[in-house]
């Protein structure tokens, strides 16, 4: 394709159209992409489009195959651990998905599907490969109308166990949470407070992944999995990055400021505004173990802490949790009632930080005349 | 060239240019009242350029005033133009900083409102007025920049975030990004009564000093000092005059901490924290 500019006399009218100028600038400019990209470019796009395509071959066979081992067995064996071993033993034979988690979230769904379509099959599990054990923990206070989708979004994970903290209940919250049969439930008729029923679960959850969520937010399986995912690839802090859902730093609050200021002066200004403060997040046992289950009752302390203690945080998955909070009596409008605790709990965390690391956390102290002299000569 | 012209940006433009001519290099020299109203203060370290200009609009500020010139580690002119232009020359042969060389002008300063800008830029005295006559006038202790740096972006560069989050902390987020961090700003002399002079080598410790104690605080007038500011290289890859500022934020907290309490006297709502066991 021959584009180069054509000459033209000095003086002599111009002939080419707008909209001819207009295509040959798209030609030029797709043609320029195809020049300046690079062989192992080009090969990661086709190795992609390749992954793309497979991926429902993969589910297919996934598909079949979870049928063919629902039937190899008894009816009465057809439970949820075998149906994972069953499938860790296929995935590690045939599996094509690879160590990507899209790939064997696929395949891992797909096998659950055929499994679970044979007639009389009891459990229904999507059997997200993970080698440690999971726990979720969900805090609930008057959630009737969402506690039910979100305890039936964590079913489908392999968890090990899912421990509800219900309190100061005065809804049909707790009749909600008894239809679901795995569920361990502690019931607390006061209510504990912010993020308490959270480091209270925590105490009693036994897994080595920790999951953290409330009653109020449905998220489905298949993006909670990431977290599960990263936690078990050795992750200490998955959080959620919602940082696409916020607006201008002018149209912001200040909590969500002070979450960037907090990780800005930890030292991870890559975090941006994300916080243990949102769920959903996961925690390791490392974690848990290093930070203390009460650390977490105040999520930007313990955010604080894990960052001090050297633990491995990273954000894993965006999910808006923004536009389907919840709207509730205290936690809307600049200076609510919510706001100023989650401040308060900043500040909380700067101080604990301040006790570990000094009051300028590592930042400079280089004596101003010195930077002044510095400065000045630049 | 560049920079020369963004610096002169805010001169007044509007006066004649015959007008200035009348006041000829050699002929003008400042007034310092012996009991002034107005103390004008200025650290400056080699900023011979400049100082002309921003002695001259300093003078323009109010009839009853006196300009201190704090110079400090220069080995340019600065000192000799300071001199030459009648301001009161306080001179250091060593750098101080633009926090300290505060500080020591306000020690001496014996005025009642205490305007405090930097060497470095020239901001036409009409722009500096505003912040004297909110002292002076209307009854506040601090006279704020309105100015909160840019903010049109997601995540805003780290002093701005820092300055908007003491703000906020200290209950006034209606200040934004204003600060006593940023120039001009004038104070009365009952807030540097209350705040101390030490407190003002850490502007933003003294800005949490004068809020929390129930100075008057107000943003007064907007002066775009970001667009003023020369771009200063940056000194092994990493912005120090950041983390300076953001490190003099972290130690205006932890004196809200030690005075208020670890949540410096925020709620935590019903939170029982008795019944957690680590």
């Amino acid at each position: 394709m021959r584009t180069g500019t054509r000459t033209r006399m000095k003086g002599a009218p111009r002939r080419t159209s707008r909209r001819r100028l207009r295509q040959a600038r798209g030609r030029r400019v797709r043609h320029r992409a195809m020049r300046f990209k690079s062989r192992s470019a080009i090969r990661r796009k086709r190795r992609r489009l390749a992954a793309k395509s497979s991926i429902s071959l993969l589910e297919r066979t996934a598909y079949q195959a979870g049928m063919a081992q629902a039937a190899a067995v008894q009816e009465d064996q057809r439970t949820r651990e075998h149906l994972i071993t069953s499938f860790r033993d296929w995935h590690r034979q045939f599996g094509r998905g690879g160590q990507s988690l899209s790939g064997l979230w696929a395949s891992a769904n797909a096998y659950n599907k055929g499994y679970s379509a044979v007639p009389g099959t009891a459990g229904s599990v999507i059997p997200l490969l993970l080698d440690k054990s999971a726990s979720a923990i969900v805090t609930v206070c008057d959630e009737e109308k969402t506690v039910s989708a979100v305890l039936a979004e964590l079913e489908k994970l392999p968890f090990r166990e899912i421990i509800v903290v219900l309190n100061g209940c005065t809804d049909r919250s707790f009749a909600e949470a008894r239809k679901h049969k795995n569920v361990t439930l502690l019931h607390y008729p006061e209510r504990l407070g912010h993020d308490v029923g959270r480091a209270i679960g925590a105490a009693a959850a036994v897994g080595d992944i920790l999951l953290f969520m409330d009653g109020d937010l449905v998220v489905p399986a298949e993006q909670l999995g990431a977290f599960l995912y990263a936690v078990d690839k050795g992750t200490d802090v998955a959080l959620n990055d919602i940082s696409s859902w916020l607006p201008a730093f002018q149209g912001q609050d200040s909590v969500t400021r002070s979450k960037a200021f907090l990780n800005l002066v930890l030292g991870r200004p890559d975090l941006k505004s994300n916080s243990l403060t949102a769920i959903p997040h996961a925690l390791s046992r490392r974690a848990i173990t290093m930070l203390g289950t009460a650390a977490l009752a105040v999520p930007p302390k313990a955010l604080a802490l894990a960052v001090l203690s050297g633990l491995k945080i990273s954000t894993v998955a965006k999910i808006n949790v923004i536009k389907s909070n919840r709207i509730r009596k205290g936690n809307t409008g600049e200076g609510n009632a919510v706001g100023k605790l989650i401040l308060g709990d900043h500040i909380e965390a700067l101080g604990e930080a301040m006790k570990r690391s000094g009051v300028r956390l590592g930042l400079t102290s280089q004596p101003r005349a010195e930077l002044a002299k510095a400065r000045n000569s630049g | 060239m560049e920079i020369r012209r963004k610096r002169a940006w805010y001169r007044s433009s509007h006066r004649p240019r015959a007008s200035s001519s009348s006041k000829a290099p050699g002929r003008w020299k400042l007034f310092n009242d012996p009991d002034p109203l107005v103390s004008v203060i200025i650290p400056a370290m080699n900023e011979q350029r400049t100082m002309e200009g921003v002695l001259r609009e300093a003078g323009r500020v109010h009839p009853s005033s006196e300009v201190i010139v704090v110079v400090n580690g220069s080995v340019d002119r600065t000192s000799e133009i300071a001199l030459k232009r009648g301001a009161r020359v306080l001179t250091y042969p060593y750098p101080l900083g633009h926090d300290v060389g505060r500080r020591i002008g306000a020690e001496a300063a014996k005025g009642k409102v205490l305007l405090f800008i930097d060497a470095d830029m020239v901001i036409a005295s009409r722009h500096l007025k505003p912040f004297v006559e909110a002292v002076a006038s209307d009854g506040a202790d601090i006279a704020l920049n309105d100015y909160s740096g840019p903010v049109e972006r997601k995540e805003p560069h780290p002093v701005v975030l820092a300055k908007y989050t003491l703000n906020a902390i200290l209950a006034r987020p209606d200040l934004r990004g204003a600060s006593m961090t940023a120039v001009p700003h004038a104070l009365s002399r009952r807030a540097l009564e209350i705040i101390g002079f030490a407190a003002l080598e850490i502007p933003p410790l003294a800005h949490a000093m004068a809020v929390s104690m129930g100075l008057v605080v107000k943003p007064v007038y907007s002066v775009p000092v970001g667009q003023l500011n020369a771009r200063r290289g940056k000194v092994r890859g990493s912005d120090p005059l950041s983390s300076l500022v953001t490190g003099d934020h972290l130690e205006a907290v932890r004196w809200l901490i030690d005075k208020l309490g670890p949540r410096a006297g925020y709620t935590d709502l019903s939170r029982q924290r008795g019944r957690l066991r680590s």
